[in-house]
């Protein structure tokens, strides 16, 4: 209705169709013959008062657009990724595209939405199933027995076409307002109860929701209004506020809305996620079960090689037993995440080396001129009577971080629509941004998606540029299919423009899994990745995220790219491998490092291998210099545990003393026995390592004599080593693994925590407890 | 699938043509930025569904139209719709706009800043849907546009303009502007 003031003030002349023309001439919005006979009538001298009036039309018009258009928005790069994302997706070329059913003419637009959206969040199932029950909740819910006027607008109403809007924006023809409003308290009851609802469900607390205030108790805008269109105004900043909290999670984490639900509170607010797709869910429950269910199956698409187990072997055959350093660590903080998530994890996934070399351990520096430093320790075997447990222990030179060299990292972060998830691009960016405080102004920093985004979202940029930095990584965002562009090729592209000799040059790939950097097939990409490292240009896997995890894939193209491979499960991870590994797993210090054990055939009847079954290599590999292994990096450590069976005496019966060691390419000194004393040697750990630049090996030396320690008297570092390697047998469900039971492996850790920096030993005891706890619950 | 297969390049070109005014118009519309933002990405989102030939010379009203549909789910279930009828929460009627909020153009001489603030508040205490039609008109959109997106009568978009035009301009706060040089200054709006 019309302010009585502009009714009075309107043109007597006029009625209001015509005055409403004469409005629509000043607005250029009339044609043809309205326009003609519009303009002939003012062109009346007197009718100047017409003109009058389209003039201060204009002006006003003119003015509110000027003002509109100056009212400076940024663009979104959200947007643009959508887009491409969504467009991608329509095309049909992503794996994740929607489903069949869901793929059906436009006037299902909504459904189609939801579809999408399921699909480019990724993993929704959480999100979904609170989403459904939120919506089922809904109308038995206790406020008088009533749905909120909102929803019951919405109920009333056709959803999804224009012609809501007249209802909802409600016009001021003359018609009566609708019902709802007529007992304008009794709404404004309902209201602060539906605000108080989703306070409660937010938990957003501080939400001082005045309900007098509440928006809902808006009544009909009449003239004269004021008033209470002032009291509304305050609720509504009021509600905003609240909103905002919310909203801020929604805009932030809307990647995050998938896993809101199975990662304790990190996420969205339960009814954000629930209202921003309530419609969709009200009309597609069903399917997003269906969906969910689809989902949570893939939780089985985590792919792991099948390991096989060392053997023992016997040194009177095979005294020599070779295989290559790896550092990796990811196989814990999988097996962590598993059983944190109240699961026990897949054999395959548990690796005992790597559980095993996620500790850090007190092994002293190397000399001045060696890369790293070699401890050997034996002692009893807690879980084989009669065995010993041989630990090899190497050291990297640790490198003060405000001393290492210059870094050129790249970033290749997956982009895809399976990233979405809180622990995976939120926790990237995370990553990132705690990597970025370290570096100076020596480094450089660039990064490249992939996905259906693909491209160079950070050129080569100076360590100390932080905000620069920060900027481009909180500008990251998923959506899109993983999808080849050539993200792996633009990262090294873009490495080798900033190359650093002497200095750290590596990508460092950020993924879930969907390994499709932009070259197609598995070997092209390990030859390319391959083919990098030697060219001095390393790459750093990071794994996040869960459901899709291609373990297999990321650990051999970290392997080839003579690089680290990590999974990251939280921040707390994130931590330890960018920040305090940073020096580590960006500074090789060596590489290609290979161990060799000559076992002494007097001393050992048989021995085995804890763990690195996937670095095991033939014997005549360790002097090959053309076939590459692992690398260390500063301050990084490596530990190889052996269980080895002691010769029943040391002058045995079998003492053929060098006899096999004859046929061996190249005997050692220590397998020549040097009168004697030798003889009593245990084994000898060959070590062959190159300069990070360097293309031949240098060989090391150390032997190892038993003084025959008990367990108890071990280093702690060794015990606890020895209840970490037994964890693994346990969750392996190794044949081999002997008594050890988990309270004998928590009985052993709970006594060997040390000075536990950073409290990792703190939880792997926890970890044990946990997995004593599942197998009690029912496993 | 729905889309014709064809590039999708004209998307990408609507993002860069009707993105803001999506925002400008969303964000009035609800008061808040990110919700805005939300309703905007749907559109451009479902606009990747359609196909271009479907849309041809229609992609700015069906833009509108979807993002406000949208808008509108988002009010509903905060039950906030509402509000609607009374205040837009994003500019306070008291006038206590923010002045970092827009950028300052100096073509604009003061005395149409103030023009220029009045009626900011006051539209903004316009009844939504002269409001709306107002905004719509401003992000530049004809009648026949505007009247598609809202679902209502042509007819009805031109009485709602005349309306909301006219309580603006005939408001004393404005009046006051207007009168003593508002003839003189008066330019002509090219149609839209």
């Amino acid at each position: 209705m019309i302010p009585k003031q502009s009714a009075e003030s309107a043109d007597p002349l006029r009625d209001e169709p015509s005055a409403a023309m004469l409005t629509a001439h000043a607005l250029g919005q009339l044609e043809g013959a309205e326009q003609a006979d519009v303009e002939r009538q003012i062109a009346d001298p007197a009718r100047h008062k017409d003109r009058e009036t389209v003039a201060e039309v204009r002006r006003v018009a003119e003015v509110l657009r000027a003002d509109r258009l100056a009212d400076g928005m940024p663009r979104s790069t959200d947007l643009r990724r959508a887009v491409v994302a969504a467009i991608a997706v329509n095309r049909g070329d992503s794996e994740t595209a929607a489903p069949p059913s869901t793929v059906v003419a436009m006037p299902q637009a909504a459904r189609r939405s939801v579809a999408w959206w399921i699909a480019v969040a990724g993993s929704l199932a959480a999100a979904i199933l609170v989403m459904v029950t939120a919506v089922r909740m809904q109308p038995t819910q206790p406020w008088g027995g009533r749905a909120p006027v909102g929803r019951e607008i919405a109920q009333r109403l056709p959803v999804g076409r224009p012609g809501d809007a007249e209802s909802v924006l409600r016009d001021e023809k003359m018609e009566a307002p609708p019902k709802p409003q007529s007992a304008p308290q009794l709404a404004g009851k309902q209201a602060s109860e539906q605000h108080r609802r989703l306070e409660q469900q937010a938990a957003v607390t501080e939400t001082d929701k005045r309900s007098e205030s509440s928006s809902m108790a808006a009544a009909p805008a009449t003239p004269g209004h004021v008033r209470e269109r002032k009291g509304l105004h305050e609720s509504e900043v009021d509600g905003k506020a609240a909103n905002g909290m919310l909203v801020k999670g929604i805009a932030s984490a809307k990647p995050d809305r998938s896993d809101s639900a199975n990662r304790n509170g990190s996420s969205v607010p339960a009814p954000l996620a629930a209202s921003a797709m309530d419609r969709d869910a009200r009309e597609f429950g069903s399917e997003g079960f269906e969906r969910a269910k689809q989902l949570e199956r893939q939780g089985d698409s985590e792919r792991y090689a099948q390991l096989t187990e060392n053997r023992p072997r016997l040194p009177a055959d095979d005294p020599l037993s070779t295989f290559s350093i790896d550092v990796d660590t990811a196989s814990y903080a999988n097996v962590r995440r598993f059983l944190t998530s109240g699961r026990l994890p897949p054999r395959d996934a548990v690796r005992i080396e790597e559980l095993v070399n996620y500790f850090r351990y007190d092994y002293p520096q190397p000399a001045a001129d060696k890369p790293f430093s070699v401890t050997l320790e034996v002692a009893a075997c807690p879980w084989h009577a009669g065995r010993r447990l041989v630990r090899i222990g190497l050291q990297g030179r640790d490198i003060d971080r405000r001393e290492r060299p210059a870094g050129n990292l790249v970033f290749l972060i997956d982009v895809s629509g399976s990233m979405a998830a809180a622990n995976k691009l939120p926790l990237v960016k995370q990553a990132l941004s705690m990597l970025v405080e370290e570096l100076t102004e020596n480094d450089s920093v660039a990064i490249v998606t992939y996905a259906g985004d693909a491209g160079l979202k950070l050129p080569a940029t100076s360590g100390d540029q932080k905000q620069t930095i920060l900027a481009a990584i909180s500008g990251l965002s998923s959506g899109g299919s993983t999808h080849g562009s050539a993200g792996i090729n633009m990262a090294y592209e873009q490495a080798a423009e900033r190359f650093i000799a002497g200095g750290v040059n590596r990508v460092i790939l950020a993924t879930d899994g969907d390994l499709n950097v932009g070259v197609t097939g598995n070997e092209a990409l390990v030859e390319l990745i391959r083919q990098k490292a030697a060219g001095g240009t390393f790459l750093t896997v990071l794994g996040f995220g869960e459901g899709n995890l291609q373990d297999e894939k990321m650990e051999k193209i970290a392997d080839n790219g003579n690089g680290v491979y990590a999974y990251i499960d939280g921040a707390r991870e994130a931590r330890k491998v960018l920040v305090e590994q940073l020096t580590g797993s960006t500074i090789t210090i060596a590489k290609d490092v290979k161990i060799q054990v000559e076992f002494n055939p007097t001393q050992v009847v048989a021995y085995r291998l804890l763990g690195y079954e996937n670095r095991l290599m033939a014997a005549e590999e360790f002097r090959n210099d053309k076939k590459d292994a692992g690398e260390i990096g500063a301050g990084h450590s490596v530990t190889a545990i052996y269980e080895i069976t002691l010769a029943g005496g040391a002058d045995g019966g079998t003492a053929t003393g060098a006899e096999p060691l004859k046929y061996q390419p190249q005997p050692a000194a220590a397998a020549q026995p040097v009168e004697g004393k030798s003889s009593r040697e245990l084994l000898t750990v060959k070590l062959r390592s190159k300069r990070p630049d360097g293309d031949t090996s240098v060989l090391e030396e150390s032997a190892l004599t038993d003084r025959g320690g008990s367990f108890a008297e071990a280093s702690v570092d060794l015990r606890f080593a020895a209840a970490v390697a037994g964890f693994g047998m346990i969750l392996r469900g190794s044949d081999q693994k002997g008594e050890a039971t988990l309270p004998m492996v928590a009985a052993i850790a709970a006594t060997a925590l040390g000075p536990d920096q950073g409290g990792y030993r703190a939880e792997f005891l926890d970890l044990v407890r946990k997995a004593q706890a599942l197998r009690d619950g029912g496993e | 699938m729905s889309a014709s297969g064809d590039s999708h390049g004209w998307v990408l070109e609507a993002v860069e043509l009707y993105e803001l005014p999506l925002l400008r118009y969303a964000r009035r519309l609800l008061g808040d930025v990110d919700l805005a933002a939300d309703s905007v990405q749907h559109a451009f989102v479902k606009l990747c569904e359609e196909s271009s030939d479907r849309l041809k010379g229609r992609v700015a009203p069906w833009l509108f139209r979807v993002c406000r549909n949208r808008a509108l789910d988002h009010l509903r279930q905060w039950g906030r719709e509402r509000s609607l009828l009374a205040a837009d929460a994003d500019a306070p009627s008291d006038g206590a706009r923010t002045p970092g909020s827009r950028e300052a153009d100096p073509a604009i001489s003061c005395e149409q800043a103030d023009l220029a603030e009045r009626l900011r508040t006051l539209l903004a205490d316009l009844p939504a849907p002269q409001r709306e039609t107002i905004d719509l008109w401003c992000e530049g959109l004809c009648y026949r546009e505007i009247a598609e997106i809202t679902g209502r009568q042509e007819g009805h978009i031109r009485v709602l303009a005349h309306r909301g035009l006219t309580a603006l301009r005939t408001h004393p706060l404005v009046r006051d502007l207007l009168t003593p040089t508002g003839l003189q200054s008066a330019q002509t709006i090219s149609a839209s």
